[in-house]
């Protein structure tokens, strides 16, 4: 009678265990606004989705925190732009981590654009990815399938979920896509020149058609140099571009100098480096905001 | 000079501080240059549109504008349009409604004044709906 019950006992534990490890939600840590809300829209409520960069601020420009590590560390999954975006911190990052936390660089399933030895000023200098794959649509499509898929691979219980998730956030994408393209169609081909602060709209111009002057290299921390600007300030002129843009995390201080030399107006603040206070909370919200703006502003 | 050394000094510094304001139009930079004005080339363009289905109901916008809107009853249209044609090519914004549900296609055709034609085709279920891009160099 003894072993009877201590059998049920173990049981009723094991069966309490099993349900508890159902219920368990997949740990997910972000070193990205896009991809967090990529892994909530996919994951759903099978995920608990940390965002380690937090909406507005510079992923370019960010270190690694003891806080942050801890939350990675106590992840089962952690989200990385790739491409280069985590260079200064990606090492220790990788040696901190526990061997059971999985590492994903979506952004390094996705093929790069590229800047430097393809413009054929330097020929000693190596080509450099641009890591700023989100602001094309059709990337970040790419992205929701990668997310989508590593999910699946480490939950498979609920694989059908994050098929389900995935569905709907990528029909959400098209819909987007459609009404990005009808809005730049209000705006002539030739008009289609985009100044910005920093060089993070590449994967955008070759989806819509535009040509892109920016004031600083692809990431933040270059300072522009006097003949780039003046070269700018030129190309402005020649070209006729009636607006160049600011983005939300950068000062404009260069910016507003090269509309006082060339004619054109400031046309606005866009979201470059992902997610931000005000319109760009959501994807789609950044991505509307971002291209009212410059349509609106070049036409 | 005639009256107090506090009047003469305020008038020192009046006459001192009128002076700054030449100076200051002299030092300051230009006035914002107006932006150049570029512009496009008009052309004449030919627009043939050849739909596999009629009825059919469609509207073609340019820049925000509806260049073209008709109810179609035969199967091939055609009307001529001066727009401006820059060398980067243009969007036309083509939606497209049939009254049957089955699949069928729009043909659109743009022909320039050298004798260029470019041709984009659009397929649906009852309706259809895309942003086409004609480039000379297609």
């Amino acid at each position: 009678m003894g072993l009877l019950s201590g059998f049920r006992a173990v049981c009723v534990c094991l069966l309490l265990f099993s349900t508890a490890k159902l219920q368990a939600q997949i740990k997910v840590a972000s070193f990205s606004t896009v991809l967090s809300e990529i892994a909530q829209k996919v994951g759903g409520k099978n995920v608990a989705v940390t965002s380690l960069i937090k909406p507005g601020q510079d992923p370019h420009e960010y270190q690694l925190t003891p806080g942050d590590l801890s939350a990675a560390t106590a992840s089962d999954l952690v989200l990385l732009s790739g491409k280069g975006m985590e260079a200064t911190y990606l090492h220790d990052l990788r040696d901190a981590l526990p061997k059971r936390v999985q590492v994903l660089a979506v952004g390094d399933q996705i093929p790069s654009l590229t800047k430097g030895a393809d413009e054929g000023k330097d020929t000693e200098k190596e080509a450099t990815q641009d890591p700023h794959w989100w602001n094309s649509i059709s990337e970040t499509e790419r992205a929701t399938a990668v997310v989508r898929d590593a999910l699946a691979r480490l939950d498979g219980q609920h694989a059908a979920d994050y098929q389900a998730g995935a569905a709907a956030y990528l029909s959400a994408l098209k819909e987007l896509d459609s009404w990005v393209k009808r809005k730049v169609a209000e705006l002539p081909r030739d008009r289609r020149i985009l100044v910005t602060s920093h060089d993070a709209f590449q994967y955008f111009a070759k989806d819509y058609g535009f040509q892109i002057d920016s004031i600083e290299g692809l990431t933040t921390d270059q300072e522009p140099s006097v003949s780039h600007v003046t070269a700018i300030i030129a190309e402005i002129k020649k070209q006729g571009v009636k607006a160049i843009f600011l983005e939300n995390t950068l000062n404009p201080k260069v910016s507003v100098e090269i509309t006082r030399e060339s004619g054109a107006k400031i046309g606005g603040s866009l979201y470059a480096d992902g997610l931000g206070p005000g319109d760009g909370e959501t994807y789609a919200g950044l991505f509307r905001h971002n291209v009212t703006t410059i349509v609106d502003a070049l036409k | 000079m005639r009256g107090s050394p506090l009047a003469q000094a305020v008038l020192v510094v009046t006459a001192l501080l009128l002076l700054l304001i030449p100076l200051h139009r002299l030092t300051q930079r230009s006035q914002r240059p107006p932006p150049v004005v570029v512009s496009t080339p008009t052309k004449q363009v030919h627009l043939a549109l050849r739909t596999t289905a009629v009825p059919c109901r469609f509207q073609i916008t340019f820049l925000g504008k509806t260049l073209w809107a008709e109810d179609a009853s035969t199967p091939e249209l055609a009307k001529d349009f001066d727009i401006d044609f820059p060398k980067e090519g243009i969007d036309l914004v083509v939606d497209a409604a049939w009254e049957s549900k089955a699949l069928a296609a729009m043909e659109i055709t743009l022909s320039l004044p050298d004798g260029t034609a470019i041709h984009k085709t659009l397929w649906g279920e009852g309706s259809a709906n895309d942003v086409l891009t004609f480039r000379e160099d297609e």
